[in-house]
């Protein structure tokens, strides 16, 4: 183990009862694999020295922003929450209907269960579990109504390291957002567990706009019952390293999936989407889009797994990646991947890397628009698919807002 | 190769039809590989010093690298010391008449389909066959030699053409590039030499036959093809094992070199022993293939249809220098029983305006696993190129195995990249359609697989063709039910 | 005393698929060289019944039997109904890539001739023949190289299948709205083909919605599925009444 992740470990705040049993098994992942090193495929295209200079940074211990940023009011009904140390203050009685706070032991229960340790062993939530001391835990019942807007903001010279466990119940719907936001040098780690029971929907949304000196290593755990339906759409914009990891487990098949992402990055940003769908029982569905805008002397990297196993017949995946390559200094990675052993599936995936259509713009142009006019028209258009895909209340945001504008 | 004699051999019977042993008296060095070995068979060869440096390199950078383990391919461990790296039929001097070749091996090439005898040769085809990597007899060299065209085993190359060789050798697969290659360098034995002088189509179809007899031997061919300014050829290569349940080690580099204006079609019909149905003996073929375009609007072609050994660990590549130059690769694969595959191709794009096509076909059966494993890498001078890849497997069975994984790297923003992939089965209405207009069951999903392989099959040469499409029925047979 | 069973008889026949029962009882005798027409509106079960007696592995046979000249075929493989002669000509013909046409048609021919004891066909032989069986759908020959329905037009797609029912020469062809989907012309090329085709030894079914195509192929007797039963048998009058009334007054007619 490298000298640096060992002191990390040591140096973590101390944890007993409840917490140590939250941080264990990122604690334990760490202690027995540790960083992972360039063969590893998963961090072959991320400089690991980033994730070491994360890990020099003091935790955020204090769980409060040193930075403030500007929100949009929140909208009728729904309700929001700042992932900072007010969540202490939370009772369940504040909550809207149908949403309630999960107990430790719940909590426990429920993160100790095999169906949750499908998605550990992976050294983002390894990170994450290892250093988290709260949990921001919700149930969702049948009769909620309620959109819900999660804030995490970044703290200046310290990684701040954020968790949310959602466990929807049967024939529950929830709108989720979550706005990831940095503007200083900084990091984040943030993990995001969502377990669906039967017939229950969730429509998630990220945005996740960093400065150029942000960090984010985020990843988003879903745990899928059969008639479940999730869909994930997320903006992934600025940074200077970030990476937005859905993990999707179609515990026995009969899901839905749907994922849409954008990525865009400017100056020097490396920006990663790693997704891995897997199908544990027949009958499955999954829609996959990714695009990725680079500009600058950015890197956009996309790496998407869908694993059909020999049990997971009549399976529908398909993906596609779809990437404009705008300047001469940016660098595109694309990896879509399709591992099956069914038989009776129906599997397809895509990528395409390009630039701007040069008859689109040419038609642009030809109707007096300037070249820079008629780039941004397109890449809106370009954006829009994605953009269109969020939870409504992502349009009161400005970062969202700015692709929607004329 | 004429179509009746392929049809003959590979239609008769369900089980491997190559799977026999020829007994001729070899001379083997003892197992094991050290500097002093390689000496001993530089000095066999009588090779120039040269190339006894080039080995000793290679050999020391063999010991500093590490097999690679990326493809995740699960095999017991080779043991590298109990491996003969010398095994020659005895009186390995190249005969000047068919005459004086040993019968035995003469009539090995004729059970195989490749009759060498004047009389009864195939008249549109130049035959290099070569016998546990050693060239026994090449067949039309005078009247190549009309045309300029240079068409022999490696090892008369290294004595005929040395300066030839000398420059081109180990100058597109380097000695360190992967283990298996550093491994071949270190100890080729023999393979075949192609050189098209400029201007010239070669007015034949070239091949040659690799036939692996012995047990312990690792093969380790060396095959080299310089196409110069403006010149064309089409190269095909087939390959057979008799049936051992030792597991024999197949490390083998290609070379091809494509100047200015001139292409290179490159086909093999890949049909080593591939083990029984639990698994047993078989070929390893770890192979390195890899064509420079160096010249502008040069072009090279690959087709394959890989249809055996135990593990086929290969990735015959492009790399496009010359501006304007193109790359392609055709692949069918085919796996069966306990087999695994991992095949595909990398497209290198450096000069500008350059193209590559990519059209793989993997059908898996039974309980092995077929990968599809390809990298297009678009740099950063390429600008205008384009690369197009299309990547299909048909799983045939429940417990069969198709994995897609194609890297996609762009730096060059006014560059193309489209990739498609898809993974299905055979079509229960298709089959249906088919069985309901009299044809069977097997021969339905037959005619199925071939249809779907078509756009590789049209790339293969005639005689290739239809040698394709029974092999791939007869290596179905069984798979189906 | 004339004992000879009909050409092909279906007595009593359940179906279903994926547990749903598609045919409730279905019972009709086809004597050699009669037509008969089968009409009824979507989801009577008319398709099903089709693709039952050419054996589609999809449905599951509950009860009843199916027999060709008085022998059982419910046991057989899709391919050895139609060696002993049952042909059935899509409603939707399948498009099989990279299988072309020709060869296609060839293997479908050999293996009925060598079922009726008759020699194959080489590919100069067979070129001659099918070249000749070509006018009767009048289509040209690169109409042959081309690949199993891939891109066809609807219209070219059904005369592929008529040209197929001329080349196996089966005993009972089922044509399962061979009209639908055809312009007025190619409505006349493959009615006439199959006129043609007909003789006194082999027997057609017509399953179709119109009485557009009986009034070229006049069948000898007409009958009406409702909720997977024949509800009603009778001569072309039925066929008629119906383009009048139309299916809601199935009920009328019986």
């Amino acid at each position: 183990m490298s000298k640096l992740l060992s002191n990390w470990l040591e140096n973590l705040p101390k944890a007993e009862g409840y917490q140590k049993k939250i941080r264990n098994s990122g604690y334990n992942y760490l202690k027995t694999i540790g960083l992972p090193n360039k063969s590893s495929e998963d961090w072959q295209s991320t400089d690991i020295r980033k994730l070491e200079e994360i890990l020099s940074l003091p935790l955020n211990l204090s769980f409060e922003s040193t930075r403030s940023f500007k929100m949009p009011s929140i909208s009728k009904g729904s309700y929001r929450v700042i992932l900072d140390s007010n969540i202490d203050k939370i009772h369940s009685d504040d909550l809207p209907e149908g949403i309630s706070l999960l107990t430790q032991d719940e909590i426990i229960n429920f993160l100790n269960s095999d169906i949750s340790n499908q998605t550990r062993n992976n050294i983002t939530s390894a990170i994450n579990e290892a250093s988290t001391n709260k949990i921001f835990a919700l149930k969702i019942s049948e009769s909620n109504s309620t959109p819900i807007e999660i804030i995490i903001k970044d703290s200046i010279e310290e990684l701040t390291t954020t968790r949310l466990l959602f466990i929807i119940e049967n024939n529950a719907k929830l709108d989720l957002l979550e706005i990831i936001k940095s503007s200083s040098k900084s990091a984040n780690s943030h993990l995001s567990e969502i377990y669906l029971s039967s017939h229950s929907s969730v429509n998630h949304g990220i945005i996740a706009v960093g400065s150029e000196e942000g960090s984010l290593f985020s990843r988003q755990s879903i745990l899928q019952e059969p008639e479940s339906s999730y869909s994930l759409s997320y903006l992934q914009e600025g940074w200077g390293i970030s990476r937005i990891e859905p993990y999707i487990v179609q515990l026995k098949g009969h899901a839905s999936t749907n994922l849409k992402g954008l990525q865009v990055a400017n100056n020097e940003a490396k920006l990663s989407t790693y997704t891995f769908v897997r199908f544990n029982g027949p009958g499955g569905n999954l829609e996959q889009l990714n695009k990725a805008i680079a500009f600058d002397s950015s890197t956009s990297i996309f790496n998407g797994i869908i694993e059909v196993p020999q049990i997971a017949q009549q399976t529908k995946a398909s993906q596609l990646s779809k990437n404009l390559l705008i300047s001469e200094k940016a660098e595109i990675y694309t990896k879509p991947e399709l591992r099956i052993i069914a038989d009776d599936v129906k599997c397809t995936h895509g990528a395409t890397v390009s630039q701007l259509e040069e008859s689109e713009l040419f038609y642009l142009q030809s109707r007096g628009l300037s070249l820079n006019e008629a780039s941004s028209l397109i890449m809106k258009g370009y954006t829009k698919e994605i953009i269109d895909f969020l939870p409504v209340n992502a349009n009161r945001w400005e970062s969202i807002s700015k692709y929607l504008k004329k | 190769m004429s179509n009746s004699s392929i049809q003959d051999i590979v239609s008769t019977s369900n089980s491997y039809k190559y799977g026999f042993q020829t007994n001729v008296e070899n001379e083997k060095f003892a197992k094991g590989l050290n500097e002093e070995i390689i000496k001993l068979m530089s000095e066999k060869r009588n090779e120039p010093k040269f190339l006894l440096d080039f080995r000793l390199k290679a050999y020391k950078k063999w010991l500093q690298l590490k097999e690679p383990e990326w493809a995740k391919l699960n095999y017991p461990k080779i043991d590298y010391q109990n491996i003969v790296y010398y095994s020659a039929p005895k009186d390995i001097e190249k005969k000047k008449s068919l005459d004086e070749v040993d019968p035995e091996i003469l009539k090995t090439f004729e059970k195989l389909g490749i009759p060498l005898s004047e009389q009864k040769r195939l008249s549109n085809v130049a035959v290099d066959a070569v016998f546990d990597s050693v060239s026994i007899a090449t067949t039309f060299q005078d009247k190549l030699a009309k045309d300029g065209v240079i068409f022999c085993s490696i090892s008369e190359a290294v004595k005929n053409h040395p300066d030839i060789i000398k420059s081109y050798l180990g100058t597109v697969v380097p000695i360190n590039d992967n283990f298996f290659a550093a491994l071949n360098s270190a100890v080729f034995s023999d393979g075949s030499f192609v050189y098209i002088p400029k201007g010239v189509d070669c007015p034949m179809e070239l091949s040659s036959y690799f036939r692996i007899n012995s047990a312990e031997s690792g093969q380790f061919e060396r095959t080299l093809i310089i196409a110069e300014e403006g010149s064309s050829v089409s190269y095909l290569e087939g390959c057979t094992a008799p049936m051992f349940d030792t597991n024999t080690l197949h490390a083998a580099v290609v070379e091809l070199v494509a100047l200015d204006d001139s292409s290179i079609k490159y086909s093999t019909v890949q049909n080593w022993y591939s083990g029984d149905e639990n698994g047993v003996g078989g070929i390893y073929n770890f192979v390195t293939k890899r064509g420079q375009c160096r010249g502008k609007r040069s072009k090279i072609s690959w087709s394959q249809v890989e249809t055996g050994s135990a593990i086929t660990w290969k990735y015959p590549s492009c790399v496009l220098l010359g501006e304007g130059s193109s790359g392609e690769f055709y692949s069918v694969a085919l796996t069966n029983n306990r087999q695994k595959a991992d095949t595909g191709t990398k497209m290198i794009h450096i000069g500008a305006n350059t193209r590559s096509t990519i059209i793989s076909k993997g059908i898996s059966c039974g309980n092995s696993s077929n990968n599809y494993r390809g990298l297009v890498e678009i740099k950063k001078n390429a600008n205008s190129s384009k690369n197009f890849s299309q990547c299909d497997s048909l799983l045939i069975g429940d417990k069969a195995e198709a994995n897609t994984y194609p890297y996609i790297h762009s730096k060059q923003p006014k560059s193309n990249i489209e990739h498609e992939a898809s993974t299905s089965k055979i079509s229960e209405e298709q089959l249906f359609y088919l069985q309901s207009r009299g044809i069977s069951n097997e021969k339905a999903v037959s005619m199925m697989v071939n249809g779907f392989c078509k756009e590789v099959f049209n790339k293969l040469p005639m005689e290739f063709a239809s040698e394709a499409n029974n092999l791939l029925a007869l290596k179905l047979e069984g798979s189906v039910g | 005393m004339n004992t000879k069973p009909p050409l092909l008889e279906i007595r009593g026949l359940h179906t279903s698929i994926n547990g749903k029962k598609i045919l409730n009882g279905v019972d009709l005798k086809i004597n050699e060289g009669e037509t008969h027409a089968i009409m009824g509106r979507n989801g009577s079960g008319k398709s099903t019944l089709s693709k039952v007696i050419a054996g589609h592995p999809a449905y599951k046979l509950e009860s009843g039997d199916i027999c060709l000249n008085g022998e059982s075929i419910t046991d057989l493989e899709p391919d050895e109904r139609s060696a002993k002669g049952i042909f059935l000509g899509f409603q939707y013909p399948i498009e099989v890539p990279g299988v072309s046409n020709i060869e296609f048609l060839r293997a479908a021919t050999n293996a009925r001739r060598s079922f009726i004891g008759k020699e194959e066909l080489d590919t100069f032989e067979f070129d001659e023949f099918v070249t000749e069986q070509l006018n009767l759908i009048k289509m040209n020959t690169s109409f042959l190289e081309r690949n199993l329905n891939e891109g066809f037009s609807g219209g070219e797609k059904k005369r592929n299948e008529i040209l197929q029912m001329a080349l196996l020469n089966p005993l009972i062809s089922i044509l399962d709205e061979t009209d639908s989907g055809l312009d007025i012309d190619s409505l006349k090329v493959v009615s006439e083909a199959i006129n043609k085709i007909k003789s006194r030894t082999n027997s057609i079914i017509l399953i179709t919605h119109y009485q557009r195509l009986l009034d070229e192929v006049v069948p000898d007797f007409v009958h009406i599925m409702n909720e997977g039963k024949i509800v009603k048998s009778g001569d072309k009058q039925i066929a008629i009444e119906l383009e009048k009334s139309g299916f809601e007054n199935i009920e009328m007619i019986k």
